[in-house]
């Protein structure tokens, strides 16, 4: 039997750690491969403040969550800056760090002979040395620990991490901070795994490195990849099938010599199999179509098509963004120089010119994903230099791609909610310690995504994924994605081309009523009947500064123009 | 969802009944055998100690099963896996033998998982018989843990006298990066260089089981030492060898451990080597000829020295056995532990008898032994450590 609570053990530990895996490689998206590191980070904290210190329960497990997520922290700050491959190589560096110093630092860790005699817990005079007494411990620890994943991948803040998953700079570009979004997600995960640690310690009464290799964070991998990326109760019963299975093969007789090594075999072939026919995992990412549908309430029902100003939230404010004297050199190469330009609020604004004219670049200079290397951008007369791109999404400058960017493995409404501005539930203290709070304004935040998705005419797409969309309904969730975040200045790059016309008749309204709104819209496009549709004024770009300024028809009948564009 | 846990929960189930059947047959007054257990490295990247040791014990129940098994009742070998040193893997393993067969004498190898299962055996009271692992930190890890093997500080003081012997003063040393090659460095420092009045002029440290070594060897070259100590286990020495003399250092070189993939790696370099060893030959006759004999018989080969310690670890618990079955007490693993503390002197299959000491360490001879130029370990006496 005990074998058997064993198990249980070991499946509840895996469980914690993949849970905490899966919230940075499933929800945020970042590829790390330090996992089994702050694993044993965790139980040797443990280990240490048992054996050296003699410290009382709980402090030891408290400072193994604290100490996991302090190092997850510091490991993000290098990580902020890189994505992708370099991140993996940055965290890949820190797992043999750790197991280095492990095996190195003899007077602390006990180098490679480790640290025996950890105390087992003792409950009123009870010590849990053994799988029986020790598992109660081990599901509620467990059971904790999923919690708090849960609550937090299940918030707006999970949300959030999703959509920086799907596209970083598009979350920037609705106003999420990710740099702050991947130092949180990166302390927690730590903190998760350094707590599993701190119950190794304290159920095997032994830390040594060999239990922390890089091995074991791909061991944890498999179950994340297994259950699911993006799904927690995926990681729990990935956890237990990769703990299960191994036992259960077991029980094949096979020859001495060659039992284990042909279990081995039959572990990788199951494995195999599994992923072949359920790629996506066996739960693969859960909807919140559910949640989402639950939580839109009393006058959340299907929203009818309602007005601009209502929907936009959009007194606008009336704001003026101008680029004074920009310019933008990428070393030799000038992509923009000497450009003035100003929009206006009430007023669409095209930016027309050829390819590598410079339009997108200044796009990326007025919302700050670009610094210019000459010249300034004020907003209502105020330089914009000092804020970060989401910061001033915040301030009411919001831009869309011309590769749109959605977030595609996310619902409709999910796209449009994570780009709501000054949502309770972004906050992790939030989360955590006011759930009413967040309840009620999630509450509130469904029913005005579910408005500006009517608005655009998207509301029968309400819980379809984005990637399910058709291109013109992405173009209309671009739309209603820059409206949600409640910006007052829209820069759109080329929203309308490769629509048909009777879609542009369907869309020319909505940026019409954008700006009827006081917005300042600015788009750019190539195709000249939307140009000569919409806007009111006109930029004429070419060698990456303004050629000519002024209506459609006056730069359209202009020779030169003409000659060089038009033609 | 519901569908996938289904079976599952079956599995699990299947795993549980297994288990209750297991138990509830061992608990039975006559069992129709007595099981040992030995947790071993049977995957991994040191399988090799795994496939010599399983192969030693199953021969040695296959041989104390034709002669009776213990008063009657056979015995029976449960092989498990850690692979390859992990301590998670020996818990498990620990936990499977005690739970599903109920076993309560436990062959263990490498210090991790050994040092894990400690407390187990502890709780449990089960009897452990470590022939491997050679880490200090061992000893005293349980008090129903046992030692057939020399630990490796004992074969790396060994070694040392043997480079004092030689003249040597300044010593460059060699040692795995592990429990097993630290422990020594551990003890030969301090020997080497206050006992014996030496030098330690560098100390590099290899992964187990790395292809490259260049770098360390380099570093060992411009130290300039007149010995070189190779703190390494099968099969590293070989690549050390191998590589020191490519390197050109024509220094006396002497390790701890020698065998048919040591003498193959190293190659014609092998010749000179010198290490010190638990001395299990053949030649002693009587019961080492037999198991070497038998051993080829079986397996094609002639055993390593893991092997006969395995064999005869396996002999040991048999005979403990017998001894509870002579008293009339149950054979518990606690019981097993009082009987060797009653009496220490077994047989050994290294020739004459072995006597475990206080500490839980058999006491065997220390042996030199020189590799000629056909590259055999050619043994040349016992040495006495200071």
């Amino acid at each position: 039997m005990e074998y058997l609570l064993h198990i249980a053990v070991m499946v509840c530990l895996y469980s914690i750690l993949a849970t905490s895996f899966n919230l940075l490689i499933g929800f945020a998206g970042l590829f790390a491969l330090s996992q089994a590191a702050f694993y044993g980070l965790g139980a040797y904290t443990t280990a240490i403040l048992l054996v050296d210190v003699g410290l009382p329960f709980p402090l030891p497990l408290i400072a193994s969550a604290v100490v996991g997520a302090g190092v997850g922290t510091l490991l993000a700050l290098p990580a902020l800056r890189i994505v992708g491959d370099y991140l993996v190589v940055v965290t890949l560096a820190f797992q043999i760090i750790l197991v280095e110093v492990a095996m190195n630092w003899t007077g602390l860790t006990g180098g490679t002979d480790g640290i025996s005699g950890v105390p087992n817990y003792q409950v009123f005079g009870l010590s849990l040395d053994s799988p029986t007494s020790f598992l109660p411990v081990a599901l509620l620890v467990a059971a904790l620990c999923f919690w708090i994943a849960w609550r937090l991948a299940t918030s707006p803040f999970g949300r959030s991490l999703r959509a920086m998953r799907e596209n970083e700079s598009a979350a920037v570009s609705v106003g999420k901070n990710v740099v702050a979004m991947k130092l949180v997600v990166f302390a927690f995960s730590a903190g998760l795994a350094a707590v599993a640690g701190s119950l190794f310690a304290r159920y095997f009464n032994y830390v040594g490195a060999d239990s922390f290799l890089i091995e074991e964070t791909i061991y944890i991998l498999a179950m994340v990849i297994l259950g699911g990326a993006g799904n927690l109760v995926g990681s729990v019963l990935g956890a237990a099938i990769l703990v299960i299975l191994p036992e259960l093969l077991k029980f094949i007789a096979l020859p001495v010599d060659i039992a284990d090594k042909s279990r081995l075999v039959l572990y990788g072939l199951v494995m195999v199999a599994i992923l072949i026919y359920r790629p996506q995992g066996l739960l693969g990412e859960r909807k919140t179509q559910a949640r989402t549908r639950a939580s839109s309430g009393p006058g959340g029902g299907e929203a009818a098509a309602v007005p601009l100003r209502a929907s936009a939230g959009a007194a606008a404010r009336g704001r003026t963004i101008e680029g004074r004297g920009l310019a933008k050199q990428f070393g030799g190469i000038v992509a923009i120089s000497s450009l003035d330009i100003r929009l206006e609020p009430g007023t669409i604004t095209g930016l027309i010119g050829p390819n590598g004219a410079g339009k997108t670049t200044a796009f990326n200079l007025l919302t700050g994903f670009l610094k210019p290397t000459g010249g300034e951008v004020l907003l209502d007369g105020s330089s914009t230099g000092a804020l970060k791109p989401y910061e001033l999404a915040r301030a009411g400058v919001a831009r869309s791609f011309q590769d749109l960017r959605l977030f595609t493995k996310m619902t409709v409404l999910e796209n449009v909610l994570v780009a709501l501005p000054g949502q309770v539930g972004d906050s992790v203290f939030s989360v955590y310690f006011r759930p009413a709070a967040v309840r009620r304004d999630e509450a509130a935040n469904v029913r005005r995504a579910r408005e500006v998705l009517a608005f655009v005419g998207l509301e029968e797409q309400l819980h379809e994924t984005a990637e399910n969309l058709s291109y013109a309904e992405e173009k209309l969730l671009v739309v209603a994605r820059l409206l949600a975040t409640g910006a007052d200045v829209l820069l759109f790059d080329e929203p309308l081309s490769g629509l048909d016309g009777a879609t542009l008749q369907e869309i020319f309204p909505v940026m019409r009523r954008l700006a009827e709104s006081g917005k300042t819209v600015c788009i750019i496009e190539h195709n000249l009947d939307v140009i000569k549709e919409l806007c009111s004024v006109v930029y004429y770009l070419d060698e990456g500064h303004a050629m000519a300024v002024g209506r459609p028809e006056e730069l359209m009948a202009d020779p030169e123009l003409a000659e060089r564009y038009f033609r | 969802m519901k569908t996938l846990l289904r079976p599952l929960a079956a599995a699990v189930m299947s795993v549980a009944l297994v288990g209750g059947l297991a138990a509830g047959a061992s608990a039975q007054d006559n069992p129709k055998s007595y099981k040992i257990g030995a947790i071993l490295a049977m995957s991994g990247k040191a399988n090799w100690y795994g496939k010599v040791m399983s192969q030693a014990i199953e021969q040695a129940v296959d041989e104390i099963n034709a002669a009776g098994g213990i008063d009657g009742v056979p015995l029976e070998a449960v092989i498990e896996d850690h692979k390859s040193g992990v301590a998670k893997e020996g818990v498990a393993a620990m936990n499977r033998l005690i739970d599903l067969h109920d076993v309560q004498a436990v062959l263990t190898s490498f210090s991790p998982p050994t040092l894990a299962i400690a407390p187990i055996a502890d709780e449990k009271g089960i009897f452990l018989l470590n022939g491997g692992g050679v880490s200090s930190a061992l000893i005293g890890a349980s008090k129903y843990l046992f030692h057939n093997r020399s630990l490796a500080s004992d074969l790396g003081r060994a070694a040392a006298t043997r480079a004092h012997e030689l003249g040597a003063k300044r010593m460059a040393q060699l040692a795995w990066k592990s429990d097993a090659g630290e422990s020594v460095i551990k003890a030969v420092e301090p020997y080497w260089t206050g006992t014996l009045g030496g030098e330690i002029v560098a100390t590099e440290s290899m992964e187990v089981g790395a292809t490259n070594i260049d770098t360390q060897m380099a570093k060992i070259r411009a130290s300039k030492p007149d010995v070189l100590g190779l703190w390494l286990f099968s099969p590293d020495p070989g690549l050390a060898i191998k590589r020191a003399r490519e390197f050109g250092m024509k220094m006396p070189i002497i390790g701890i451990e020698y065998n048919d993939q040591i003498a193959k790696l190293a190659g014609k370099y092998a010749a000179g080597y010198e290490y010190t060893s638990d001395y299990f030959t053949p030649a002693e006759g009587g019961w080492a000829k037999k198991f070497a004999d038998g051993y080829e018989k079986r397996y094609g080969e002639q055993p390593e020295f893991y092997a006969a310690n395995y064999y005869e670890g396996t002999y040991v618990i048999a005979e403990l056995m017998r001894r509870a079955k002579a008293k009339g007490i149950p054979i518990k693993g606690d019981k097993l532990a009082e009987l060797l503390r009653e009496n220490p002197v077994f047989d050994s299959v290294y020739g004459g008898k072995m006597t475990f000491q206080d500490n839980g360490v058999a006491k065997k001879r220390v042996a030199l032994f020189k590799v000629d130029d056909a590259g055999k370990g050619v043994f040349q006496h016992y040495i006495e450590v200071k």
